[in-house]
């Protein structure tokens, strides 16, 4: 056990403000202990459950703007007071995700108390999978040690298997729980393979060392095919929470069977933490380099996730477009605009963007956006799906007529998806075009042209669901949904036409939350940072 | 300014412009379910809050500090861009726009509360009851956004904006035909300035590196770009002249007045509020605010005051043989505007700014005495159909006739003080000009009271099967504070002229420093007696010559204009025919458009479309392809991966 000697975990137990910065983790984890006592003592209703968990999830997210408030640039390492030895980091981009992650999950329980709660009578074990899983994403976007990445990973996705199969006698839903966690199995063997090859070559388990390690190899040459296969196989399982491809073969089974909310999480939080430590891993490989004279050493990185990303986005597009379900058409459309995201972690590397910031802001703001608008075209997904006993397109038909309410804000942000002003999407994909133009390279126009083509092919699916919903009717009856679902989606409606009038703000916070990453951790030379920003 | 007032100017600004927005989308989102007839509540409580705050603005305003009259409120960066220019949501707030939110959110208010009543038939609100109100009160978003943006970019999506709300307003009846030409030819001729204008701001972006009017207007008086390098006269003119395009367009000045006749269409309400007293006079409110980039050049003032004249005189001649009481009204909007044109054009931006102000009342009020007319008559409103209704609504009669003797210029009402100061200045500046001014105020007299007369004198007719009935209280109590306001504005002035006194600080540094007039001191307020009076005895003298004109031709001797109309009858013809500018256009524009049109759909049809059903059927395949995949075992999905990762390792090497 000689890799946790130095992690100093035992020794330096935190208290006071520092255990404040993971207060909103704590939560969760209390909130599911209490998910199951309580119903020991109450009994098993819904009730309870739903009133356990939006106490726990609203108190999370009040802590986490409190914590936001509180996190200093470059971040604290926490669970002990030694910046270099956390396992765990709170910082600027962590405190920033953990605010709307849990706006999401508290979006997500709203909509299950809405659809499934009156037909399931094991909510408690529901809510124990569904905190476990956003608590395992938070860790996720906490965090630059491989040990706890493996950990998070997995308290993110073996909760996801059970969930998608929840339901035991829905046969599509337990087939596809199976192979979700055989595929899932197979990433995470990949996955612990390569970080054990890892730490065979640097000896450390903190990303940081790992990051010099490679720039040191890459400038002398050596250990070059063992690292760049130790590097893709740890790879491997951030893409498989990303579903980039080729790890994204899980996503049509899982978000076939799986219930429409379960669905929901798994196709955009699960990709938006995926993101985040992607981001980070990206950034701190970005510190490690003396720029500018390391930088085209990393570029086969670069050009590595750019294609990866350029990739993903193709396959997500063309598999979202002959999609006949709604719900399928959604879940594949966000491969694809996780591929966007993905490219803006390319730019990090480049030489000519002079820091990762300008990229790591986009990335953020897509995320926010891509939250909203997705949560707003599934929520009403499912509103009509519940309604009409199908996520058909056929049961869109005419929507506009049978229920403005949810036809207005579905058409918003299927538009926004899309990426058109005055849009919510269209800044997300802009601030996104803008980071790849300005590298001015090779590189960054081949992902500016792969982004518009997709962003093109996007349109054609999108817009069907939209020819659907207004310019046909086939005298299907009117859908009566239920308040708190229709003010949700109204809600998601009206956040993506604001932001698009609000942008200037939604830049702002995303640069308040992404600026200063690993001052303390990696960069104890700070003349060196400072002549490296500066540049 | 002290902070207390900015803060509550910024307060206040955010009411004005929210509060109608908030009542368009609780009219147009409650409105088919819940309010049903009683949608015109939200645009009522919108627009009188508008109201409320901009008095408010006024006030404060007004009590503020002589030299400290204006501010400029940032509300928030909108856009940033990476290069470091944004741009900002902000309110520019002095005299011109607290007037100009006085005006707008005045008469709207007026205009709303006569429309609950207008817009229904026996007491049963008419089919888009709560689409009418939301867009009337959409429309007085837009045109505040207009006003109170402190930006090019804002006034230019205030601009457009209001051009959407005219365009789907016009078009309410778009079942009907004329309606929905009227409302497509309106957003056409419009699109035609709004293009200059645009190009205009692009100009302004690219040589200044701003959009924002303080530093805009700075960099022009200073003549200097944002390069540094000095501002050249043609530059200046052009960027000029593109705006002047945009004004002509939303102002229908000659060349592009022919949509506002056509946009008579539109319910009465609308053709008061939009067309007549807010949103055409956006051109005036915009050269006037954008008085340093026009008075920098001398050719685009010049330009500015015969395209006024020209469109004064023209109008009012059109005018004098229509019989449709809101296409005669139409036309006198037109010839009003380019009497403001005029005074603009000749330095007086604070006559032209007066004058716009006394028309929004009397013309609105006439707008809204003639609709009154058309609900009475059963939508009919052609003077040849009905007449001598006096008796049978007198109070419509005595509130139309108070609007038309304003609009005359009837010495002692509205009309009567702001034409003549504007005529003043005219005759100050070139003879012909204040020449064409004065032969307009009779014509317009003349014009005006030929409709009266037909309209409420002589025998009383009514179209067949109707049932004439005066309006009802929610009709009438509009008109009658209007005609207060069309007696009384004037009197703002006059004497001590608190009006001009008001606006002074907007326009001191640019009409009046740079009148050439002033410098020849030909325009001096120390005038003699026959200088001061002489002309407002003429123009008064004028406009009842004018009117005893029309009492005699069209009351007591009818059988005069048939002796007219049968000696010259070309000229008749010509005027009817409105100099034919319409036919002109078709023949020189439109029909070859629409020959392009057809080749183009032609292309469309074969060739792009051919293109893009390829380009569809390309993803489809590959599409059908990737479902083949996605639908293996576990198996399949393995090999794939692996083979994806060892395709990744080769290529990491390869490069």
């Amino acid at each position: 056990m000689s890799f946790l000697a130095d992690t100093n975990l035992w020794s330096n137990v935190p208290v006071g403000e520092h255990l404040f910065l993971f207060s909103p983790m704590i939560v969760l984890v209390c909130t599911m202990l209490a998910v199951v006592a309580f119903p020991i003592v109450l009994g098993r209703s819904a009730a309870v459950t739903a009133t356990i968990v939006k106490l726990g999830v609203i108190t999370a997210f009040i802590l986490a703007i409190r914590v936001a408030g509180q996190v200093t640039d470059g971040g604290v390492s926490g669970l002990s007071t030694s910046p270099l030895a956390g396992l765990l980091i709170a910082d600027n981009l962590a405190a920033g995700f953990q605010i709307i992650l849990l706006v999401f999950l508290g979006a997500v329980t709203l909509l299950w108390l809405i659809g499934s709660a009156s037909s399931e009578e094991n909510s408690p074990e529901f809510f124990i999978l569904l905190l476990g899983s956003a608590l395992g994403m938070l860790c996720m976007t906490a965090t630059s040690n491989l040990l706890m990445i493996v950990l998070a990973i997995e308290l993110a996705s073996l909760p996801s298997y059970a969930i998608v199969g929840f339901n035991k006698r829905d046969r599509l839903g337990a087939e596809a729980s199976l192979k979700y966690m055989i595929f899932g199995a197979v990433c995470a063997a990949i996955m612990l393979y390569g970080v054990s090859l890892i730490y065979g070559l640097v000896g450390s388990l903190r990303f940081e060392d790992v990051a010099e390690y490679t720039v040191s190899q890459m400038v002398s040459g050596q250990n070059r095919l063992l690292l760049s296969v130790a590097l893709l196989c740890f790879f491997a399982g951030v893409g498989f929470k990303i579903s980039a491809v080729p790890f994204h073969f899980w996503c049509p089974d899982a978000f076939e069977g799986a219930k429409i909310e379960v669905t929901t999480w798994l196709s955009v939080a699960s990709k938006a933490a995926g993101l985040i430590l992607l981001a980070r891993l990206v950034v701190i490989l970005c510190s490690a380099v003396d720029y500018p004279i390391e930088m085209s050493l990393v570029q086969p990185i670069a050009w590595g996730l750019g294609i990866i990303a350029a990739v993903t986005c193709t396959v997500g597009n063309f598999s979202a477009y002959m999609q006949k379900s709604v719900k399928r058409m959604l879940a594949y459309s966000s491969i694809a605009h996780a591929g966007y995201m993905m490219m803006a972690t390319a730019v990090f590397l480049h030489p000519s963007t002079k820091g990762y910031e300008a990229g790591l802001t986009a990335l953020f703001v897509y995320i926010v956006i891509y939250l909203v608008m997705n949560l707003g075209a599934f929520g009403v997904t499912a509103l009509v799906s519940w309604e009409t006993g199908s996520d058909k397109i056929e049961a869109f038909v005419g929507l506009m007529r049978r229920g403005p309410w949810l036809a207005v804000p579905m058409v918003i942000c299927l538009v926004s998806l899309v990426g058109l002003p005055p849009l919510a999407g269209f800044m997300g994909k802009w601030w996104i075009l803008v980071a790849l133009g300005k590298l001015e390279s090779n590189l960054g126009w081949f992902l500016v042209i792969v982004a518009v083509v997709n962003t093109l092919i996007s349109l054609y699916y999108y817009l069907r669901v939209i020819v659907a919903m207004i310019l046909k009717d086939d005298g299907q009856p009117v859908i009566h949904a239920s308040l708190g679902g229709v003010a949700m989606v109204n809600i998601c409606g009206i956040v993506v036409l604001a932001l698009f009038f609000l942008q200037g703000s939604l830049k702002t916070t995303s640069e308040r939350f992404t600026r200063d990453l690993y001052q303390a951790a990696t960069n104890q030379d700070d003349s060196h940072r400072l002549a490296w920003k500066d540049l | 300014m002290s902070i207390d007032a900015l803060n509550t100017l910024k307060l206040s600004g955010l009411v004005v412009l929210l509060a109608p927005l908030l009542g368009a989308i609780l009219a147009g989102a409650l409105g088919p379910k819940v309010l049903r007839s009683r949608s015109h509540w939200p645009a009522i409580l919108g627009v009188g809050a508008a109201l409320a705050a901009s008095i408010n603005i006024f006030m404060t305003i007004y009590g503020a500090p002589a030299g400290e009259a204006s501010a400029r409120i940032p509300i928030y960066d909108w856009i940033l861009s990476g290069a470091g220019s944004s741009f900002r949501v902000e309110f520019l707030i002095d005299p011109l726009t607290s007037l100009m939110l006085l005006t707008v959110t005045g008469i709207s208010l007026l205009v709303v509360i006569y429309s609950r009543d207008y817009m229904r038939e026996h007491d049963k609100p008419e089919r888009g009851y709560e689409r009418f109100f939301a867009f009337l009160a959409l429309f007085v978003f837009a045109m505040v956004a207009l006003v109170l943006g402190g930006n090019f970019l804002l006034l230019y999506l205030g601009w457009e904006a209001v051009g959407l709300c005219s365009y789907l307003l016009i078009g309410f009846y778009y079942s009907k035909p004329a309606a929905a030409a009227a409302a497509k030819k309106a957003f056409l001729v419009n699109r035609v300035g709004d293009f200059g204008f645009g190009l205009g701001i692009l100009l302004i972006y690219l040589s200044f590196g701003t959009l924002e009017y303080g530093a805009v207007f700075e960099m022009v008086q200073n003549g200097v770009l944002a390069s540094g390098e000095p501002l050249a006269q043609g530059r200046i003119t052009a960027i000029a002249l593109l705006l002047l395009c945009g004004a002509c367009g939303k102002s229908a000045q000659l060349p592009l007045h022919v949509w506002l006749p056509d946009a008579m269409e539109g319910p009465s309400p609308v053709s008061a509020l939009i067309h007549a007293a807010t949103m055409v006079t956006a051109g005036v409110y915009m050269i006037a605010r954008c008085g340093a980039i026009f008075t920098a050049s001398t050719t685009a003032m010049t330009v500015v005051a015969i395209i006024g004249a020209l469109t004064a005189l023209f109008a009012a001649t059109i005018a004098l043989v229509q019989m449709d009481m809101k296409r005669i009204l139409a036309y006198s909007t037109i010839s009003q505007l380019g009497y403001m044109f005029l005074g603009i054009g000749v330095y007086a931006a604070d006559s032209a700014v007066f004058h716009l102000f006394t028309h929004a009342f009397f013309k609105a009020l006439l707008f809204l005495g003639a609709g009154s007319v058309m609900h009475a008559m059963g939508g009919i409103i052609d003077v040849r159909y009905f007449g001598g209704l006096r008796k049978l609504l007198p109070w419509t009669f005595l509130t139309f006739l108070v609007g038309s003797l304003a609009l005359s210029g009837f010495p002692g009402l509205a009309g009567f003080f702001s034409k003549d100061e504007i005529i003043h200045h005219a005759l100050s500046s070139h003879w012909i000009l204040g020449g064409v001014g004065l032969l307009t105020a009779l014509l317009t007299a003349f014009y005006t009271f030929r409709m009266v007369f037909l309209a409420f004198f002589g025998r009383e007719r009514v179209p067949e099967g109707v049932h004439a009935h005066e309006s009802g209280k929610w009709m009438l109590a509009p008109l009658l504070l209007l005609s207060v306001g069309a007696i009384g504005v004037g009197y703002l002035g006059v004497g001590a002229k608190p009006f001009h006194e008001f606006l002074a600080p907007v326009f001191e540094h640019t009409f009046v420093a740079n009148n050439p007039a002033i410098w020849h001191g030909h325009a001096s307020d120390h005038a003699g007696f026959w200088e001061h009076y002489g002309l407002m005895i003429v123009s008064g003298g004028l406009a009842i010559f004018g009117i005893i004109g029309a009492y005699f031709l069209y009351a007591r001797e009818l059988w005069i204009p048939g002796l007219v109309k049968a000696t010259v009858p070309r000229t008749y013809k010509a005027l009817l025919g409105k100099y034919f500018v319409d036919e002109a256009y078709d023949a020189t524009i439109v029909t070859p458009a629409r020959q392009v049109g057809r080749f183009c759909v032609g292309i469309d049809n074969w060739f792009i479309d051919g293109l893009i059903w390829f380009v569809a059927a390309v993803p489809r395949a590959i599409a059908y392809g990737l479902r083949l995949m996605h639908a293996g075992g576990m198996q399949g999905y393995g090999v794939s991966m692996v083979a994806g990762i060892a395709i990744i390792v080769v290529l990491l090497f390869w490069m």
